[in-house]
């Protein structure tokens, strides 16, 4: 688990040194997308020869279904007294 | 969005593949994943590093633009919590792990998978998914009922690519700034957040 974040934060280093390095960055942005694909690949090659998550499939999309709509009514709820605050008068300027 | 749709389609095939056992066991047993996953957050941690123009849109926005992604965060988390002690199979923590991905599937799902267990990291996957849908969906109906935060709240970590042409449809542009910087923080968020979770559970 301690590698995860020491690769963020040597990346977070190695990016910051990098800055003005535009084509090498555009480089390594492009490579991304591959290396998403290429995880959710190995991901699904995993999840579909793991006899438990077949079992389950239905409840987990439901569990997954039913967190989704937790999270996203959590956040919806505190964004209206949110927005009333950001756009009062002497606000408006800001949004 | 058309990045999305190849996402799924190599999970899609994977799971077929792993499914109907059309892959060579001792291949798919190897541990490559875990190295690809730590050179993913090392390319993602070079950019958080290389841009940090979330920083500069602080200082051009007033400083309460912040209060828009901590409130998603706090929202989140409660909802996300609050679903997951209803639900036996599934602890505190793993439900707001899974929430904390914020919309993020690819990476929160990989982390989750490696880092937990693949079960809770398909849940994370369709959860965030469904987030990102729901988003694409609803924009419109929630900027209406519910003011105009809540698509980017809904959006959360992809408020500022793949949710942002619909939220600035359904907000107008003057909100697209903060839509971008919500989005941003959220996402560079997901890597910092998730381990720190997970290591807890």
């Amino acid at each position: 688990m301690i590698y995860v974040t020491i690769s963020l934060l040597l990346g977070i280093g190695i990016g910051f040194l990098l800055k003005k390095r535009k084509t090498l960055l555009s480089t390594i942005d492009r490579l991304t997308p591959g290396i998403i694909f290429a995880l959710l690949f190995f991901l699904g090659i995993s999840l579909g020869m793991n006899e438990k998550v077949i079992a389950n499939i239905s409840k987990l999309g439901l569990y997954a279904l039913l967190i989704s709509a937790g999270g996203i009514a959590g956040s919806i709820c505190l964004s209206i007294p949110l927005y009333r605050y950001l756009s009062r008068p002497e606000d408006k300027r800001t949004l | 969005m058309k990045s999305s749709v190849f996402i799924i389609l190599f999970f899609i095939i994977g799971f077929l593949l792993g499914r109907f056992s059309l892959i060579p066991e001792r291949i798919a047993r190897l541990q490559i994943e875990l190295w690809i996953l730590y050179a993913l957050i090392f390319f993602v941690g070079i950019g958080i590093g290389s841009n940090m123009d979330a920083l500069k849109l602080v200082k051009r926005m007033h400083v309460k633009i912040v209060l828009v992604p901590v409130s998603i965060i706090v929202g989140t988390l409660i909802g996300a919590g609050l679903v997951s002690m209803l639900l036996s199979d599934i602890s505190l923590i793993q439900g707001l792990a899974v929430g904390s991905g914020f919309g993020y599937y690819s990476l929160s799902s990989v982390i989750i998978s490696k880092l937990h267990g693949e079960t809770l990291g398909l849940v994370a996957l369709i959860s965030n998914l469904i987030r990102e849908v729901i988003t694409l969906l609803f924009a419109g109906v929630f900027a209406r009922y519910f003011g105009k935060l809540a698509p980017i709240a809904c959006g959360g970590a992809t408020s500022m690519d793949s949710t942002l042409p619909i939220i600035t449809k359904a907000c107008g542009k003057e909100y697209a700034i903060i839509s971008v910087f919500s989005g941003m923080v959220l996402t560079f968020l997901v890597p910092f957040l998730l381990p720190l979770l997970l290591s807890i559970g």
